[in-house]
């Protein structure tokens, strides 16, 4: 109880105290630029492996994405991709074969040329079960990809993937895939270094043994206290790099991330999602440091179309209508998420958004008594799950409250442990789910994907052929907008039939000092260091001026 | 600690020394002979422990208060009759007036979903009291009859004991709570169950160390050669003597067990929602005690007012019960 | 006094050791699991993420096995290995082997409560002593499988190290999150 209290008080001194700090000013803290070119970035946590087939992570992604250099990398204004180790690629008529040319000059970091070969044996590494790699699904998308993870095939070799010659890749889909390209700036699609592998094994990622390919190198790793890498001279792109060295600090309690960085120990607070503590929010909104962009995720609740009452489109309708979004963004998590109406988060480019409906509880009264409960008589008691956060927590409280009052239906709670709650939802053994889908790759397809077919990820458990057609017609389409607006009428199908009620998009919250430059404010939230660099002659002047 | 009179306190009648007694007028000896209304009288001297005494009837009474509306809201018709007093349901949302500060109509502000803070007390004190009271009974139970045994019997079964006791202190004690609720299934039986069978510990050792002290003296001694059995030995005449600072570990006891329902809350095995108990209040308070601090203030006195309380009356209870005191 | 003392810290020993199996059983009774996050992963996937660190095999599972040495039709060194003795069966015939004729076994088995006396999930060697022996097994933490072991000896003079660092409250926040 002593700990407690202890860490209570300390959490209370901490906030009030930085509360108070957040005083006058443009900015928030010290704004003097660093003049040796060194990064100092606040990641979160201490990342489970630099190993890109071991881990899924977000403060991992973030290192990585620096170390390794993928097909592709990403746009640092939109998150779309650009070319890289490829520097072009193409598909056959329907998207169902891609060819990629890789650049000749570019080599690991201990001198042997980059190959094909090297992709060839990386994928074959990672849909391999016993790696164990938790973002293996996303070469399921590659020909056998979720036969060979699932252990229905085993010969490796049988992976839709072949070295045509040593700078020549070329892949077989599953099935069409006209987004593929936009999934390859993604680290589950990067090379690791074959030979250093089967020389040390899992010691491969020791600072020593450590083979890398990306326009920085690992330098020193100490867990729990830093990780540092350093620009790579021998790297194709080298002239481009602006920073020298980067150094990425564990930094888990939020609190002391910010008063790091308020000091000026931490240019950037990084990580994805909420890298503020909410409470601050509201105090820094105005400076000119802080920065809030909308996500390309969705937290929504999933409907159980297969148990009465909520088969019946008309009550979903009722229920999506009639909770009050806006109001849950602004009032209640007043974080910069954005109420949902659609599925398909903002800032998609090119995509022809459908209509969607919009919050009117009058006409979801009429709805709910058009399904046969006027005034909500004889609806029976419907159950919310989600798993174990206060902030989810909060939120069913408040739609359990709203759906009792607006349509006056006995709505309950029911709280579950992670994996217990994983468990609930993939058998469907709920009404309402809590669910949140947090985009890999920039394209509608990773949304709307969930429901092609009635599997594990489809929690709703609807099924729809039409919407299925779209889908398939859509990826197999190489007009990229004629694919969009296909996309968009597949959306407006399932926005109609609305067998899941998208609530807010996930929204990211970050400081970064004004002298970074370079970083974009994309929806994936993917910034390779190779674009960002520091501008030593910044002052507060230039920066108003600007 | 207190040192403690190797007079026996009651029960050992039999052992008054024989002897020239001057008559005495009836109402005197009866009066001085039962140890409660002795302490009874001593305790309404004790300034502090009254206000404690006080101060907790009010809170239990507002609790009483919250209670009724957990009646009154109840599905069973042996509560459902009972009115609801209280001008707002604990868990009416309004995002219109989330988070508003301390007003004529909400005298302790609204949380973040717009839910007045006094109801959401008083239902939560409801809860958290009944949380605090049960578990503790269980502790305390276990704790005493364990002490007590292990430090009466001693040796090997001391041994055996104590040890097992050591052990289930270095287990991560919460995380024995969370494999027992999630076995068990999620009730509030479960929890006080739960939350009380893992704090009997630091019980059963201080009652063990008193029963130590007090075994080998004479009063012992008499009421063994008068032959008394050894569960009356243990029940009737140690474990009265150890009361004084297990009273005042057990009104330390309450808060505790409070506080771990607030931290099963928070991992989602305490109270269901959309109850409220102290614990969660607090909790759901730190997150936005920059901003909206009496979200925090109000739950954390409450409870910190009803912890001091408990001491005091405790402390008040214990020079009451102490019977060297009872010679001055 | 002396001796005592020594009593005294003699008793620790059987008491960490009945610490460590309860803590072990508690931790395998508990819901969750390591890699239980706010991402989720496939079925597939959990599954192939419990294999590698010994997650889905049964808690408790007696078996007695043979082993021996052949080689293959291409002339190379194959282990082979029999269970010759498993009176109760779980689903999942992979599991811990109570007592074994042999060094060399396949990644299945000398698993005795999990990884509390052998754990061969290493795979430095066929077979290593289990948490009794010190031997932590894999990280599930850093899952790039460095040992548990090495992690705790690279953390230790660090954190005994503390006052020299002028933000030494941030690496002991770090460490205790460990």
């Amino acid at each position: 109880m002593t700990r407690h209290f202890a860490a209570l008080a300390a959490a209370v001194a901490a906030a009030l105290g930085l509360q108070a700090c957040v005083t006058a000013g443009a900015y928030f803290g010290a704004t003097t630029p660093p003049t040796d070119k060194t990064l100092i970035v606040a990641n979160q946590s201490e990342p489970r492996s630099l190993d890109p087939h071991k881990t899924a992570g977000v403060p991992e992604a973030n290192v990585m994405l620096n170390l390794y250099d993928c097909l592709t990398t990403y746009d640092p204004q939109t998150a779309e991709p650009i070319p890289c180790i490829a520097t072009s690629w193409e598909h056959n008529a329907d998207a169902s074969v891609w060819t990629f040319h890789l650049r000749p000059e570019a080599t690991w970091t201990d001198g042997n040329p980059l190959t094909a070969e090297d992709f060839v044996y990386s994928w074959r590494r990672i849909i391999d079960p016993a790696t164990a790699s938790p973002y293996a699904n996303l070469l399921y998308y590659v020909k056998n990809g979720e036969a060979l993870n699932d252990g229905t095939a085993e010969d490796l070799a049988t992976l839709g993937v072949r070295a045509v010659d040593a700078h020549t890749l070329e892949v077989t889909m599953e099935r069409p895939t006209a987004f593929f390209v936009s999934m390859t700036p993604h680290y589950a699609f990067t090379a690791v270094p074959r030979q250093a592998i089967e020389a040390h094994g899992d010691r491969w990622l020791a600072p020593e043994n450590h083979v890398s390919r990306g326009p920085f190198r690992l330098v020193k790793r100490t867990p729990y206290d830093r990780i540092v890498i350093e620009k790579w001279d021998g790297h194709w792109d080298a002239a481009r790099v602006q920073l020298e060295r980067v150094i990425f600090l564990p930094i888990e309690d939020q609190n002391t991330a910010v008063s790091l960085y308020k000091a000026n120990e931490v240019h950037v607070l990084a990580g994805g999602g909420q890298s503020v503590p909410t409470a601050f929010v509201k105090a820094l909104r105005p400076k000119l440091d802080f920065h809030v962009e909308p996500e390309y995720g969705v937290y929504y609740y999933s409907l159980n179309v297969n148990r009465p009452p909520l088969d019946n489109k008309l009550v979903r309708r009722a229920l999506a209508m009639s909770i009050d979004k806006k109001a849950i963004c602004e009032k209640f998590l007043g974080g910069g998420q954005v109420p949902a109406w659609n599925w398909i988060p903002p800032k998609t480019p090119n995509y022809p958004y459908p209509t969607p409906l919009q919050y009117n509880p009058e006409e979801a009264r009429r709805l709910l008594a058009e399904a046969g409960y006027p005034g909500g008589q004889g609806f029976p008691k419907i159950e919310i799950f989600f798993n174990t956060l206060e902030s989810h927590r909060q939120l069913a409280e408040l739609i359990q409250n709203t759906w009792r009052r607006e349509l006056n239906i006995p709505v309950e709670l029911n709280n579950q442990e992670w994996q217990v709650y994983q468990r609930t939802r993939e058998t469907r053994q709920f009404d309402i789910a809590r669910d949140g889908w947090i985009a890999d790759y920039l394209d509608p397809n990773t949304f709307l994907d969930l429901f092609q077919a009635v599997t594990l990820n489809n929690h709703p458990g609807w099924a729809n052929a039409k919407y299925s057609k779209l889908l398939d017609r859509a990826n197999s389409d190489p007009d990229p907008l004629r694919r969009l607006s296909l996309l968009a009428e597949a959306e407006a199908i399932l926005l109609d039939e609305m067998p899941v009620i998208p609530l807010y998009y996930y929204a990211s919250v970050k400081l970064r000092k004004p002298f970074v430059e370079g970083w974009g404010d994309n929806p994936l939230d993917q910034n390779p260091l190779k674009f960002v660099s520091i501008n030593e002659a910044w002052t507060p002047e230039a920066g108003q001026a600007h | 600690m207190s040192a403690f009179d190797p007079k026996p306190s009651y029960g050992s009648v039999e052992l008054t020394p024989a002897g020239p007694v001057a008559p005495l007028p009836v109402s005197e000896l009866v009066e001085g002979t039962s140890l409660w209304k002795d302490a009874w009288r001593r305790l309404r001297k004790n300034h502090l422990a009254v206000f404690g005494g006080v101060v907790l009837l009010v809170i239990v009474a507002l609790a009483l208060v919250g209670a009724m509306q957990l009646g009154n809201r109840s599905e069973s018709p042996f509560f459902n009759w009972i009115p609801d007093p209280l001008p707002y349901q604990f868990d009416s949302t309004n995002l219109e007036i989330a988070n508003e500060a301390p007003s004529w109509s909400h005298w302790m502000g609204t949380d973040v979903l717009g839910r007045d803070l006094v109801v959401r007390l008083m239902v939560g004190g409801a809860i958290s009291l009944m949380v605090g009271l049960v578990s503790t009974a269980v502790s305390f139970v276990i704790g005493v009859s364990y002490g007590a045994v292990a430090g009466y019997l001693g040796g090997r079964t001391d041994q055996v004991m104590m040890r097992t006791v050591d052990i289930i202190y270095s287990l991560p004690y919460i995380f024995l709570v969370i494999v027992l609720v999630s076995i068990a299934g999620r009730s509030f039986l479960i929890l006080f169950a739960a939350l009380g069978a893992v704090s009997w510990l630091t019980m059963a050792r201080i009652v063990r160390g008193q029963v130590l002290s007090l075994k080998h003296q004479e009063f012992v001694e008499a009421a063994r050669c008068v032959g008394a059995s050894t569960f009356s030995m243990i029940f009737r005449h140690i474990v009265p003597n150890t009361l004084g600072p297990v009273i005042v570990y057990t009104t330390l006891t309450v808060p505790t067990v409070m506080l771990q329902e607030a931290f099963l809350s928070f991992l989602g095995l305490g109270v269901p929602p959309p109850f409220s108990s102290w614990g969660t209040m607090v909790n759901d308070g730190v997150v936005s005690m920059a901003i909206y601090p009496w979200q925090l203030i109000f739950p954390a006195v409450t409870l910190a007012l009803t912890l001091l309380s408990l001491n005091f009356v405790g402390d008040g209870l214990r020079d009451a019960l102490d019977p060297q005191m009872r010679r001055e | 006094m002396l001796s005592f003392i020594v009593k005294r810290l003699l008793q620790v020993i059987p008491l960490l050791l009945v610490i460590m199996t309860l803590t072990f059983f508690v931790m395998r009774l508990a819901p969750g699991n390591p890699f239980a996050s706010e991402r989720q992963l496939s079925a597939v996937i959990q599954q192939n993420l419990n294999r590698r660190f010994g997650l889905d095999r049964p808690i408790f599972y007696l078996s007695v096995q043979e082993s021996w040495t052949q080689f293959d039709p291409d002339g190379n060194v194959e282990y082979v290995n029999r269970s010759i003795f498993r009176p109760f069966d779980p689903p999942e015939t992979r599991s811990f082997a109570l007592v074994r004729w042999n060094g060399f076994d396949n990644q299945y088995n000398s698993y005795f409560f999990g990884r509390y006396v052998a754990d061969d999930t290493t795979k430095a060697r066929n077979w290593e002593w289990g948490v009794i022996g010190g031997n932590f097994g894999p990280s599930t933490r850093f899952t790039d499988a460095r040992n548990v072991t090495d992690i705790i000896l690279a953390g230790l003079p660090l954190s005994l190290n503390l006052e020299s660092s002028p933000t030494s409250s941030r690496f002991a926040s770090g460490f205790r999150s460990a």
